[in-house]
């Protein structure tokens, strides 16, 4: 399901303090204490769901090396274009090349198959470079990339993609970087103020366990049962299609245009 | 109920009761300002009303020493867990300038003196000018006895005063007016009459043999004296009741 709706930051804390007793922020934790655990419960949600898609252009340097963009963590589609930058033209997919790494200046590069098919003498594999050039398909540009190891995270694309001068790249993101105010959601307004509402008590535990422990079982029970939790619930909000798009998935399917 | 009314009726019970004593008006009436504190913290601890809150629309913002801003409290307040005597501090919107609406109506967060290093390990509650927080130094600051309220987060700005809201006690010595009303509710000038009645007795009916006077007319008890000496305990020998 897709919505444009989000609720503030402020209508969450309002509820969830109210709910463990700390509207003065006095019982407990500053008001920052939840804006925290409120980008930490999107933040699981996003890890949880992949729910949050972010696109990303850059123009292609020279050493075909890309920062990896903040507030990120999985890497969807990637595509080279011509054109004007966010307005593509011509567009070609870049596909993921395993162990290629041009580190650290750019064209040169180290891969354990090479791509023209060589496999630095592998004595135990076929030479592939032969066997391609017998095929004659090897020919051509060869559009790939890989992220590298170490750190800083780094894009690194194949020579040949710079024949293009943009690159556009579809992430999923993280909610928002850490200190900015969390974007929440509809679907996930209950998960978030029931995850909020589990980590107060689960941190007032150490305070008085005797009265915490009973809240905090409660709170988890919330946000973590099988069938009723709002956690789950949230998953299966974010995760289900469109009708619209059930719909069209289900005609191109069946190819029976019928329905 | 005002002053006046109260310590008269408890000044007449007392000499009723104890016709040679020598209770004055002002002892009394200082009782019923320190059993009157006792009873409102008690109150609001079961009634968390804000029938003893004050406001102060307008505290100067001072500078320590050290450069910190802070402020002084206008006046004794509750102490509550928490810090909670203390109800709001808030940027005041009238008389501080502000530069607009995202500083007016600012308010400052309680903490505690001892948390404030962990509240700068986290982005979202690090003190700042738009997430302000207030702590207490409510005994000495270099050596020097002070009633302050420190505020956090306002290092870059220059704010000239603040708004503040307290649960406040009252001042045992300084009633300016006996014709003024207790600031207790009525039902609870019940509970005041009898503790103060209770003060009184209690001085009254101390037991003469505390009294130092000079003297030294006691007895030993020598049996009593050794009473931890179990040899002590046992009945003589010669004892031949059974």
């Amino acid at each position: 399901m897709n919505s444009n709706d989000f609720v503030s930051i402020d209508h969450l804390i309002a509820e969830v303090t109210v709910t463990v007793n700390d509207a003065e922020f006095k019982g407990g934790f500053s008001k920052g204490w939840y804006q925290s655990r409120i980008q930490d419960a999107l933040q699981e949600l996003s890890f949880d769901t992949f729910w949050l898609k972010v696109t990303h252009d850059f123009v292609i340097p020279e050493n075909c090396r890309i920062p990896m963009p903040p507030n990120v963590f999985n890497l969807r589609e990637i595509y080279l274009y011509s054109g004007e930058l966010c307005n593509p033209v011509n567009t070609q997919n870049v596909y993921w090349k395993r162990l290629f790494d041009n580190s650290y200046s750019g064209t040169g590069y180290t891969s354990k198959v090479k791509d023209d098919g060589s496999n630095n003498a592998d004595i135990y594999q076929p030479n592939q470079r032969v066997l391609t050039h017998n095929m004659q398909g090897f020919y051509g540009p060869k559009f790939y990339y890989n992220i590298s190891d170490d750190l800083p995270k780094m894009i690194m694309l194949s020579r040949d993609c710079l024949s293009f001068p943009y690159l556009r790249i579809r992430f999923n993101g993280m909610g928002v970087p850490n200190g900015d105010l969390p974007i929440v959601p509809r679907f996930f307004e209950r998960a978030v103020v029931d995850y909020v509402k589990m980590k107060f008590y689960d941190a007032m535990k150490s305070r008085d366990p005797r009265v915490y422990r009973a809240l905090w079982v409660d709170a988890k029970d919330d946000v973590e049962n099988l069938t009723t939790g709002s956690w789950n619930k949230a998953k299966k909000r974010i995760k289900s299609m469109d009708t619209a798009e059930k719909e069209s998935m289900e005609e191109y399917i069946s190819s029976m245009y019928h329905k | 109920m005002t002053y006046r009314y109260v310590v008269y009726d408890l000044q007449k019970n007392f000499n009723a009761s104890f016709d040679d004593a020598d209770f004055t008006f002002n002892q009394i009436l200082y009782w019923v300002q320190v059993v009157a504190n006792k009873l409102r913290v008690q109150h609001n601890r079961i009634t968390n009303s804000d029938l003893f809150t004050s406001t102060f629309s307008s505290i100067n913002v001072m500078i320590d020493s050290k450069g910190r801003p802070y402020i002084d409290l206008p006046t004794q307040i509750m102490d509550l867990p928490n810090n909670s005597g203390i109800v709001y501090i808030t940027y005041n919107v009238e008389t501080c300038k502000c530069s607009g609406p995202t500083f007016s109506q600012v308010w400052f967060q309680g903490t505690e003196i001892g948390k404030i290093q962990n509240l700068y390990l986290d982005e979202y509650t690090k003190p700042s000018s738009k997430n302000p927080y207030f702590y207490r130094i409510g005994d000495k600051v270099d050596g020097v006895s002070v009633n302050r309220i420190y505020l956090l987060g306002l290092e870059c700005i220059n704010i000239e005063d603040v708004e503040i809201a307290v649960k406040s006690s009252l001042d045992p010595s300084a009633v300016c007016n006996i014709d003024d009303n207790i600031s207790l509710p009525d039902e609870l000038i019940g509970d005041l009459t009898t503790q103060v009645l209770q003060l009184g007795r209690f001085i009254m009916m101390m037991p003469s043999e505390s009294i130092n006077d000079g003297q030294d007319g006691s007895e030993i008890d020598y049996k009593s004296q050794y009473y931890a000496s179990r040899g002590a305990q046992l009945p003589d020998s010669t004892d031949t009741t059974e």
